[in-house]
């Protein structure tokens, strides 16, 4: 629908300016091509806000520039001798003039922003209205003009040249006053503005100065010669009117170089992604961000929590402007929580979309890093549960270990010393079947103590816990069921949970050793390297060994890697079998 | 002669158990501690000439009050006995002050005299 409404606009425009070149106003030179100026002014405002609406329609710039085009129409139309076109070009021909003001002090957003630019527009507003109204009061014919037809002036009351006259002195002084406004409202935003703002602002600073300027110049001559102060050249009057009417017709298409330094800069918010997306770190963030606004001053705080408030990546705080002024703040939120912010030159806001999707491609970057970390104290949560299982699952094997030996077994002995007692009791003339009773109930007695002994010793080996990993080892090595070679073993004790881990990986290989490899020799090895203990069981047996083949090597994987560790199991078929783990110490 | 015999373990019952064993193999049984500071103050006072010590004691294990003894003139046969197997305490059985070591389970009154000498 806009587009087709921007269509008509240009039409219209382009036929509006074909039909009233002829009758265009051109009161310096009275030539050509002082027409073609002037109807080229309004079809450059035309095209130029037609072109900034197509490009940027959120950003009111387009419409604004393109009104001003077609109410210069009615200024070019001034001096026209048919009634209705000169009563309409008489009344409404300065209207563009507070038009052209407010694009000036709204650019680039479209939008007015302090109270001075307000009163500039206001009083310039004032200024027009004041004109137009008192244009009831001239009638063109009995103010001089020779070959000006009777009733030209459609809303003519009176004709009361005297009351035209001051309201065009007063009104005179009050647009020289609104001037001087302008040109300092708009050089002192120029000079407060940081690096990326005047790189907007530099294109249509210099048709809007020689506009005012040349505007003022014209003003202060004119008024100056009727009070008799000063009577300025003709060709005075005349460069200054040229030198306005260029700048005019300058002035739309530097809007537009101004406002595409913005898109620029856009494009390079998907190279921002990119980029945040390759590296991670929150200092490149703040550094990828400055390239792509533009703006070396920017600033990014993250949100800490704990404190409050917004910290660099170096710990050091960020002031955090609140209200006007040059430096504003884009915060980046997540379901409603704070999450970082960005600190940069005001004038950025003036393309909304650009920090918009400048602060989405952060977020997303902040976001990425936010959850990363998430995962990893995830991850942290479930090692140190795993870590609590293996401790907990041998704790309990303790506590079955202490239960029988001080239960079951404790009466186990106490039976087959009073089967003792009663046997040693027995004199030789005994009855023999007695005897033999006896006899079989004590030995049946130490099979069974045998067998919860080492019962016992398989859940938990007592003299790991009493004696250490080295003595328990010596152990091991002493029952092995095949030729076991033991090399150094750790000279201090270690942390129980390491003692165990290393002890069953040692007890499990042996024990693979005997079953599955049919070796004839292993060698057993645990040795401090650095903070880790590195057991090293190696056989000669047939290989063919891993992790998941079944032998219980799996459930040491999970132990050893529950503390923090490694195990490597290398056993090609047919070379025997090499387990290592490595278990940090802490 | 009969040889005067102290008896130490927390176990009541193995102590009474114990005593009726030695008894009846030529032992006299002069004493019965429950825990390793008495069983030294017992031994100073009735200077045993052997010892049955167990080495799960509540205060200071067997092998400590071991070494004690040794220290005492004229110290007495120490024999270490445990529900346990000497494995399950490694080299600290070895490097004991004691004639040796033996297991409840296989503990007879013949036993404990052939480690102590007739």
């Amino acid at each position: 629908m806009n587009g087709r409404l921007r269509f008509a606009l240009a039409v219209g425009a382009a036929v509006i300016g074909i039909v009233a070149w002829p009758h265009a106003f051109a009161p310096i030179w009275g030539t050509w091509w002082e027409r073609t100026l002037s109807v080229g002014i309004a079809w450059a405002f035309v095209a130029s806000g037609l072109g900034a609406w197509l490009r940027r329609p959120e950003i009111r710039v387009g419409k604004i520039l393109t009104l001003a085009g077609f109410l210069f129409f009615a200024y070019v139309l001034e001096g026209n001798r048919v009634p209705l076109i000169w009563t309409v070009a008489s009344a409404a021909g300065q209207v563009w003039i507070p038009v052209v003001f407010y694009a000036l002090l709204s650019y680039p957003e479209g939008r007015l922003r302090s109270r001075a630019d307000r009163l500039v527009v206001g009083l310039n507003l004032l200024w027009m209205l004041g004109i137009a109204s008192f244009a009831v009061f001239y009638d063109p014919l009995k103010a001089g003009c020779a070959d000006c037809p009777a009733n030209l002036n459609l809303i003519l009351i009176r004709h009361d040249l005297v009351l035209v006259d001051n309201v065009q002195r007063y009104g005179a002084l009050l647009l020289i006053a609104t001037l001087i406004l302008l040109v300092v409202v708009l050089v002192s935003r120029f000079v407060r503005a940081t690096v990326p703002a005047r790189r907007v602002l530099a294109p249509m600073s210099v048709p809007a100065a020689v506009f005012s300027l040349s505007y003022l110049a014209y003003l202060v001559f004119q008024q100056s010669a009727r009070h008799s102060l000063y009577e300025a050249p003709e060709n005075a009057y005349r460069g200054l009117t040229t030198a306005l009417l260029v700048a005019l017709l300058l002035m739309p298409m530097t809007f537009l170089v101004g406002l595409s330094r913005y898109r620029a800069r856009r494009a390079k918010v998907s190279e921002l992604v990119v980029e945040l997306g390759a590296v991670h770190a929150p200092e490149r963030l703040r550094d990828a961000l400055s390239r792509t606004l533009g703006d070396p001053s920017v600033e990014v705080g993250f949100w800490l929590p704990a404190e409050s408030r917004y910290l660099t990546t170096d710990g050091s705080r960020v002031y955090v402007p609140e209200g006007e002024g040059a430096r504003s703040a884009t915060y980046l939120e997540r379901e409603g929580e704070p999450l970082a912010v960005i600190v940069h030159d005001t004038a950025l806001l003036d393309d909304p979309g650009l920090v918009d999707a400048v602060a989405a491609a952060a977020r997303f970057a902040v976001e990425n890093d936010r959850l990363q970390a998430e995962v990893r104290a995830q991850l942290e949560e479930v090692r140190a549960s795993r870590l609590r299982i293996v401790e907990a699952a041998d704790e309990e094997r303790q506590r079955i270990e202490r239960n029988l030996h001080d239960g079951a077994q404790a009466r186990l002995l106490s039976l087959s010393l009073a089967l003792q007692v009663a046997d040693s009791k027995l004199d030789e003339e005994a009855d023999p079947e007695l005897r033999r009773s006896l006899s079989a109930a004590g030995e049946e007695l130490k099979s069974a103590l045998n067998e919860l002994r080492t019962l016992a010793q398989g859940i938990h080996p007592a003299v790991l816990t009493n004696e250490g990993l080295s003595a328990a080892l010596e152990v091991l090595a002493e029952r092995a069921p095949v030729r076991l070679e033991l090399g150094q073993t750790p000279s201090e004790r270690l942390s129980p949970n390491v003692e165990a881990a290393a002890y069953y990986v040692v007890s499990e290989a042996i024990a693979n050793a005997a079953k599955y490899a049919r070796a004839n020799r292993v060698t057993v090895r645990a040795v401090r390297e650095g903070s880790a203990l590195v057991v090293d069981v190696a056989d000669d047996g047939v290989g063919g060994a891993s992790v998941d083949s079944g032998r219980g090597l799996r459930g040491l994987a999970d132990r050893v890697q529950a503390l923090g560790g490694m195990l490597e199991v290398k056993s090609p078929p047919g070379s025997g079998t090499r387990i290592v783990a490595r278990i940090p110490c802490g | 002669m009969r040889r005067r015999a102290l008896i130490v373990d927390d176990q009541i019952s193995f102590c009474a158990w114990a005593s009726v064993l030695l008894e009846t193999h030529g032992f006299t049984v002069v004493g019965r501690a429950n825990e390793g500071g008495q069983a030294v103050e017992m031994a100073r006072q009735l200077h045993p000439d052997v010892v049955l010590l167990d080495i799960q004691l509540p205060d200071i294990d067997g092998f400590e009050v071991a070494r004690l003894l040794a220290l005492e003139k004229d110290p007495p046969a120490i024999v270490l006995t445990s529900a346990r197997e000497a494995s399950d305490y490694g080299r600290r059985v070895r490097e004991a002050p004691a004639r040796g070591f033996i297991t409840k389970a296989e503990l007879t009154g013949p036993a404990v005299a052939a480690l102590v000498g007739s």
